[in-house]
């Protein structure tokens, strides 16, 4: 007769509110993607793929898609390459300035990205005259090393350096040590880096709002550009294809390392 | 020998990377910020944080961050609470459930309140049929659509950090609350509550800081309307082309992040330390 044993209607209640606000307007704009009205229309009076065809027949859509997977597959190459490196020395080494190093690597998450955008518009491309292609991977790249280095640094932190001791004591050089032995144990640790780090650059837009040039642009971008100019259905298609990638993109990260330790903090 | 200099070449090309593509263009821009303005440095700055329209625009942007904070906490307390008491499997579904947004890009999340908010949206056809309106009403571009977009965005953020306090609880504490005579709500009230200030802290400053910096939502939903501080910077930087300005206003918001993510942090830091 306790009453801890009773499901409290209210938390339910509440609960059941929050899913419907977060997750209720995106199944509702699912919905509205098949109207074959011009405008969003939920219920949606019908059923047609038309703006779906338009969306696939938008040249920018199609080009921009490419750049967007480009760019993310590169900056997160390169926050890896730089960031992994810089994990190891971290947690494998007590050194002077590894607090501040440290601090340093976390940097880029306390500066707002529109700031880091708009001045990377300003030096890097204007200034200093980078590619604009080169100018998105490596502004991209600048706020994906804090995650590189946290997510390595985290799984770094929970193998035991011993067996790499143990590698170099049997005669392996640091090289050979890191491929054989470190890296096949923080694979887990990598993989959630990189799939933090893809999915935080392609869904960028506050820094590739400012680093776009003639002919190049994220979809993001393009997508808020469309919505400027037009109501019409078709940037429902184009954000419905993209959670249904969103969707592998998830369940594939959810089987390889749980979505949960993505986000913990 | 090699120890001693290994860090450093560890270390070094992340350190160089950093310096040369993100702190170099910050001090830059700064830099030009206080020295090349035809009206002065200091006549900028008094400009902006004198002038009711700029004013009313940094109020507009800590107002929205605060209010979104707030909703976060009424709404995320509640349904945390109710996914750690959830058996293990139910759980792991509601924290997908809650995960997942995260990973959907913020274009499609702010655009999909057009469904619902638009002039031929869900809301105008529900308060018509209600008969609490006659004629549809625009609900976007307006300070609420903003808020509402907001919440959406990082709500899941604020779940996320309380239920990371909240699932480990010891729950053997809020039984013995129970044991020693506590109702339910004053074992809430005594021993939850007080337990997950830190994931309410934690979550806070991440709802804040991310409302308050954020592009998209108030880009999609607030238009030229409803204008925050990244919506402006981003204005005067490529539609009016006035980069002194552009940048007076990024180095306000800048000053203003550092100001409610650093010193809640020291302020806690110095708290622990005198406990």
């Amino acid at each position: 007769l306790s009453d801890s044993k009773r499901p409290n209607t209210w938390l339910l209640l509440t609960a059941i509110l929050t899913f419907l606000f977060i997750l209720g307007p995106i199944l509702l704009m699912v919905v509205a993607s098949f109207t074959p009205k011009d405008f969003l229309a939920v219920p949606p009076g019908g059923f047609s793929l038309k703006w779906y065809g338009n969306a696939l027949n938008q040249k920018v859509f199609r080009d921009s898609f490419v750049t967007s997977l480009t760019v993310a597959v590169l900056s997160t190459l390169l926050s890896l390459l730089i960031g992994v490196p810089a994990a190891l020395a971290i947690t494998r080494f007590r050194f002077p300035g590894r607090d501040g190093l440290l601090n340093f690597f976390m940097s880029p998450i306390i500066v707002p990205e529109i700031v880091v955008g708009f001045a990377l518009l300003q030096y890097l491309m204007v200034a200093w005259r980078v590619d604009v292609y080169w100018a998105l991977i490596v502004g991209h790249a600048v706020i994906l090393v804090p995650y590189a280095v946290r997510v390595t640094g985290a799984s770094l932190a929970q193998t035991d350096a011993a067996i790499e001791e143990a590698a170099r004591g049997l005669g392996a050089g640091p090289l050979k040590t890191f491929f054989q032995i470190t890296l096949p144990v923080i694979r887990p640790g990598i993989v959630a880096a990189s799939t933090l780090a893809f999915i935080t650059s392609f869904n960028n837009v506050p820094l590739s709002l400012f680093l776009t040039g003639p002919g190049v642009s994220t979809l993001p971008i393009q997508m808020m550009i469309y919505t400027e100019y037009s109501f019409d259905p078709t940037v429902a298609a184009v954000s419905t294809l993209l959670l249904i990638m969103t969707v592998l993109f998830a369940y594939t990260a959810e089987r390889m390392v749980g979505l949960k330790t993505l986000f913990a903090r | 020998m090699e120890r001693r200099t290994a860090p450093y070449w560890l270390t070094g090309p992340a350190l160089l990377f950093l310096a040369a593509a993100f702190v170099l263009p910050l001090i830059l821009t700064v830099y030009a910020s206080l020295s090349q303005t035809e009206v002065g440095v200091v006549e900028q700055y008094r400009q902006l944080l004198t002038d009711p329209f700029y004013l009313q625009m940094i109020w507009r942007t800590v107002r929205f961050a605060l209010v979104v904070t707030l909703i976060s906490i009424a709404f995320g307390f509640p349904t945390a609470f109710f996914i750690s008491r959830l058996p293990g499997r139910w759980s792991s579904l509601m924290l997908g459930l809650t995960t997942f947004p995260l990973l959907v890009n913020s274009v499609v999340r702010s655009y999909s309140w057009m469904v619902v908010l638009g002039r031929n949206g869900l809301l105008n056809d529900l308060l018509i049929a209600l008969g609490l309106s006659q004629k549809p009403t625009m609900y976007l571009y307006t300070e609420g659509a903003v808020i509402a977009g907001l919440v959406q965005l990082f709500l899941p953020l604020m779940i996320l950090s309380l239920y990371s306090t909240l699932s480990h609880l010891n729950p053997a504490l809020e039984e013995a609350s129970r044991g020693l005579g506590a109702g339910a709500r004053e074992t809430f009230r005594k021993v939850t509550l007080p337990l997950s200030i830190p994931g309410l802290f934690v979550g806070s400053i991440l709802v804040f800081s991310a409302s308050m910096t954020a592009y998209t939502t108030p880009a999609l939903l607030g238009g030229s309307k409803v204008r925050v501080l990244a919506t402006m910077v981003q204005y005067y930087a490529s539609v009016s082309m006035n980069w002194p300005m552009a940048t007076a206003i990024a180095v306000i918001m800048f000053a203003l992040t550092l100001l409610f993510v650093l010193l809640p942090q020291a302020l806690l830091k110095h708290r622990t330390q005198d406990l």
